[in-house]
């Protein structure tokens, strides 16, 4: 069994995604996640053994490397496709609740805002890693992240912005939460942000490091808030 | 009033734009995923060369029109606080530009329907591939004016921009205020982003003192410097 999820983790890590796919050429004609996942699930092996020691070890290894910058982010875009080909297959297994992700992360862009590309690439390493990531998108303002964190009971809220203008209306967001919802933790991320802007306005954790944020957020979020 | 301007906008033909070579993601590279993802980039690059609408433009402010000081300038009826880098930059200039460029809205379409179907590799790669476009069709307009500055003896600038150098980016509503409403289809949102995304305005000088200095990233110590950081 163990074997069969290594083989998974492998697969996931190097991004083979089938038989059929023509890269890495060293695994030409081998299985795939998708091979590997519905023989897993034939041989009875549990739903949350494979997301947890199958899918997500492979995206960790894969995290970790990118965060020594050891592989560049194609790579662990290559990686997250792939993931993403074996959870397609479990997803009828969260329904009658055999899998259970770590917890709900809210994800947006701020008010006054329209840059995403580094909001979908933090939410992506966070669904990599095992968490429901609900993308409020763009331009949100504070009380519709704040309703979104209650209503989906979120551990955490990731704040994105890319202008100097833009990133100030994250303020308002992040003491909005804190008063509404204390123990949900604020994580914020941008080009022009900084540690010392993010203690300034009362963030729990900023990082320019996706893989950074969910090593804080597996360290910081109880049972309780997940 | 602001008095007349005369404001040259342009159709850009996308052979004239170069992408640098670092877009390419040669030197990233070594693996046995290298050529698939060169690959994948490939196919990438020919949708967003299929979609993009690369426009740029740019008023003129002869002497008489402007002044640099300090540690701003004063253009048309708008006073820039564009601090002492850019200042000391455009001080010799005899003409100022204040140029627009974008690619259009539909690349940031083509992400956003990547990014959705979970296709981010391609997302990504539309992504840089538009910006790339979009400085590259900076870079041209900059040569438009270099040149046009050349046949009169004259020396170009490099190209500054609000939200770099420490010029706060809050200030492109006062450069916008000097280019016709809807200048190279772009839009100033309240928090002062272009839309399209893919844009970038600016201003440049020229003048037969211009000495073109490199920008100073390497000595700068300004830690919110989007230049800087990324």
């Amino acid at each position: 069994m163990e074997d069969l999820l290594a083989r998974i983790a492998r697969c996931v890590e190097r991004g083979k995604i089938s038989t059929l796919s023509p890269f890495p050429k060293d695994m030409l004609g081998t299985a795939g996640v998708t091979e590997l996942v519905a023989e897993a699930l034939a041989s009875s092996i549990p739903p949350q053994n494979i997301l947890r020691k199958g899918l997500i070890a492979g995206m960790e290894t894969i995290g970790e490397r990118f965060r020594l910058n050891k592989i560049f982010i194609p790579e662990v875009m290559i990686s997250a496709k792939a993931m993403n080909s074996g959870m397609r297959m479990l997803l009828p297994f969260f329904e009658g609740n055999k899998i259970t992700l770590k917890g709900t992360v809210i994800v947006a862009t701020v008010q006054g805002d329209l840059h995403d590309i580094g909001k979908n690439i933090v939410g992506m390493f966070l669904k990599g890693a095992g968490w429901n990531v609900v993308d409020l998108g763009v331009n949100v303002a504070p009380e519709v992240i704040v309703s979104n964190a209650r209503l989906h009971n979120a551990a955490a809220v990731c704040l994105s912005a890319l202008l100097t203008t833009t990133m100030l209306n994250m303020e308002q967001a992040v003491m909005d939460l804190h008063k509404e919802l204390p123990r949900v933790k604020v994580l914020v991320g941008g080009a022009p942000l900084s540690h010392s802007f993010a203690e300034r306005i009362g963030a729990d954790f900023f990082s320019t490091s996706p893989q950074e944020a969910i090593i804080y957020l597996d360290e910081n979020s109880t049972p309780e808030t997940v | 009033m602001q008095p007349q301007k005369q404001y040259n906008e342009f159709i850009v033909a996308l052979e004239d734009l170069k992408l640098p070579e670092s877009t390419f993601l040669t030197e990233l590279l070594d693996d046995s995923m290298a050529e698939h993802i060169q690959e994948e980039f490939a196919e990438v690059l020919n949708k967003v060369k299929g979609i993009i609408q690369p426009r740029a433009g740019y008023a003129v402010f002869h002497p008489g029109e402007f002044s640099i000081h300090d540690s701003y300038i004063l253009c048309g009826l708008e006073k820039f606080n564009s601090k002492k880098i850019v200042t000391r930059a455009l001080e010799r200039s005899d003409y100022l530009y204040v140029f627009v460029v974008s690619i259009g809205g539909e690349a940031e379409k083509l992400v956003k329907k990547l990014m959705a179907a979970g296709e981010y590799l391609h997302g990504y790669f539309a992504d840089i591939i538009a910006s790339a476009y979009t400085e590259s069709c900076a870079a041209w307009v900059e040569k438009i004016i270099s040149d046009r500055a050349a046949v009169a003896g004259e020396e170009c600038t490099m190209r500054y921009s609000p939200g770099y150098c420490g010029w706060d980016v809050e200030e492109q509503k006062k450069l916008f205020s000097l280019l016709p409403d809807g200048f190279c289809g772009v839009q100033l949102s309240k928090s002062a982003l272009m839309i399209p995304l893919k844009s970038i305005s600016g201003i440049l000088g020229t003048g037969k003192s211009v000495v073109r200095e490199e920008y100073q990233c390497g000595i700068c110590e300004m830690n919110d410097c989007l230049r800087y950081k990324v």
